[in-house]
This record gives C-alpha cells, structure tokens and sequence, in this order.
C-alpha cells in the first residue's frame, strides 16, 4: 500500500471517505478481473471522479442553464410568486421579519437548485414545500415554542370578512376542525383551501394524489358527522 | 374555491373572491424584497463559475475557493483536494457541483453551495 492509500484508508478519514474507499476498492477488484492494468487506487479515483463530473457535466449542460439564466428565472419566478408566498410564510411564521427572511432564502435556494441543473416542473409548490421547511427548521432550531402547525387560509380570509355575520362562528368552526383531524389532514384541506390541487398537495407532502385525494375525503367526512351531531344537538 | 362552503351553507362565499387588501399588502412587501434579491442573486451568479486568474481575484472569490477546498477536504480528504486542484484548472461551485452531487446528492449539495456563499 501506497501513501496516497494510507491516507483515505478506513479510520484516517471521515465516514463519507470510508464509503468512497470501500467503493473503490470494489471497483480495483472489478478492474484487476477485467484485466485493466493496476494503477493504484488513487489513480482510479481520479479516473473515476474525472468521468463522473464529465457524464455530468454533459447531461446537464443540456437540461440545465448556467448562473445567469437561473438567476433571471429566479427572478421572473419571484415576480410570479412572491406575494403568495409571503402570505404563506407569514400565516406560518406570524413574524414580518422571518417571512421575509423565509421569502429571501426560498428564492436563494432556487437559484442554487437551477444553477445545479436540477429539473423543478411545478415551481409552486416547489417553492411552498422549500419554505415550509425552512421556516420549520428555523423555529426548531431557534427553539421557539410557539405552534409550527399551518394556520388556515380559510380562517384568513375569513378574520378578513368581520363584516360577515358568520366570521366568530366560522373561526369556531376552524379551530374545532383542526382539533378533530389528524394533522395530515388538516395539512391536506389547509393546502387545498390555498388553491393546490391534488397534484400540487401530492409533491408538496411527497404522497401520492390518490391518497391525497383519500385523506381529504376522509376529512370532509369526519366533518360531516361533526356537523351533523352539532346541529342534532342544538 | 369553496371548500368550508361544502360542508355547511352558513360558510358558503356569497361573492366572488377578489384580492383582499391583505393580499395587496403582501404584494407590495414582496415586491419591495426584489432589490435585496436581486443583488444577492448578482454576487452569486458571478462567483458560482470562477474562471477568472487566480492571481486578480476578488477577497469574496477567494473566500468562496478556500471555502470550497475546505469543504472538499472534508468530504473526501486532502488528497483528492489537491488532485483536483492539480487538473490545472480552478475549482469552483460550477466545476464541482457535479463530483458533490455524485457523492453527497442534490439537496446536500445544495445546501453545502449556501453553505459556501454565506454572508457574501
């Protein structure tokens, strides 16, 4: 053994180097039985890592654009969904200042994803589910106590509308909802009542539409009976 | 989209929903937010593919490469750093993005990119 395979061998490295040695051991094995000359292990590694980047490098240079191009579709992205999206952010976070940063960050990441070449067909929700996450990940981290849960964009546009006569009811009605649902559920009709379709609630909850489809079903079922008992009852 | 109104007439929407003022108000903040966007988006465009000379680069450029050798260093240890680096050619987010993705995937590597431009 060689120095250069002293130093990645296991225990003088971290554990994604520990991977990459095993890895490439098994591929010097493969190419010792296939007659390829020896060439050491790092030799191989670079071989490899040189095909690696150029096969990448390749198949994206078609289905990706370079920085300038994501950064003016991240623009345009912004124009599109921007408001929306502070809506959301705030409805989640209550905070001017975290929705913004929530917003700044979300596009941040788009960039970075569509510099990277990768392939985002539904930028919506694809940008809904990046800035749920980041503000979850925020207030985990930040280690405030407060409700992570969505609030309701019914329940919005509702505390909007005082001047109905059925708002305090319906603010009611919201509340003994989400405490009747269970949260996937009540994730699924709050999506829905932001306008996604199933489609949309599917990528953005990483489940299928189908079930998708059955969890609001079983929500609008739930309620139903709810309601139903309610009025019996009155 | 009526959803509630499904479940209960009381709940029904008796007009046709227009843009609250709320939702003008978070139209007009977002739109407010463009300029901070967009010059972040600037600084990393330029920085994201490094192909100027080494020797007339910028503190943030160099900030960014050292960065990124650390981060090489640490996933795939000193060697590799400075075999890649001996290929001739400087090492950037652009021209290593694909060997990050290859081992770490595409959300790690996102983040490691962020991770990268921090703060610049």
């Amino acid at each position: 053994m060689n120095e250069a395979e002293l130093r990645i061998a296991p225990g003088n490295c971290s554990a994604t180097a520990d991977v990459i040695w095993r890895a490439l051991k098994g591929l010097q094995s493969l190419c010792n039985r296939v007659g390829t000359e020896d060439e050491g292990v790092i030799g191989l590694a670079r071989r490899g890592w040189n095909n690696i980047a150029a096969q990448q490098v390749h198949r994206r240079r078609d289905a990706s654009m370079d920085a300038q191009s994501a950064r003016e579709r991240t623009i345009e992205a912004y124009q599109l969904h921007a408001g929306v999206l502070l809506a959301y952010s705030h409805r989640l976070t209550r905070d001017d200042a975290l929705a913004q940063d929530a917003l700044q960050e979300t596009f941040l990441r788009y960039f970075l994803a569509l510099a990277q070449g990768e392939d985002i067909r539904n930028v919506r929700a694809w940008l809904h589910r990046v800035a749920h996450n980041y503000v979850c990940e925020t207030l985990r981290s930040a280690r405030i106590r407060t409700a992570v849960s969505l609030e309701d964009a019914g329940e919005e546009r509702l505390r909007d509308e005082r001047s109905m006569p059925d708002a305090d009811r319906a603010a009611d009605w919201i509340d003994a909802a989400r405490q009747l649902l269970a949260p996937r559920e009540w994730q699924c009709v709050q999506l829905r009542a932001e306008g996604f379709d199933y489609t949309e609630i599917a990528t953005e909850l990483a489940i299928r539409p189908g079930t998708v489809g059955s969890l609001l079903h079983r929500a609008s079922e739930k309620l139903r009976i709810r309601l139903r008992k309610k009025e019996g009852s009155a | 989209m009526n959803l509630f109104g499904k479940w209960h007439p009381g709940l029904m929407r008796r007009k046709p929903q227009t843009a609250s003022s709320r939702d003008v108000h978070f139209e007009a903040e977002a739109a407010s937010g463009l300029d901070e966007l967009q010059t972040r988006l600037n600084q990393w465009s330029d920085l994201w593919s490094q192909d100027t000379d080494p020797a007339i680069r910028t503190a943030a450029q160099k900030l960014v490469a050292e960065r990124l050798a650390r981060w090489i260093e640490r996933c795939f240890g000193q060697h590799v750093e400075s075999a890649l680096r001996g290929k001739g050619t400087p090492i950037s987010l652009a021209s290593s993005t694909p060997i990050f993705t290859a081992f770490l995937g595409r959300r790690a590597t996102r983040e490691l990119s962020r991770r990268v431009l921090q703060d610049i």
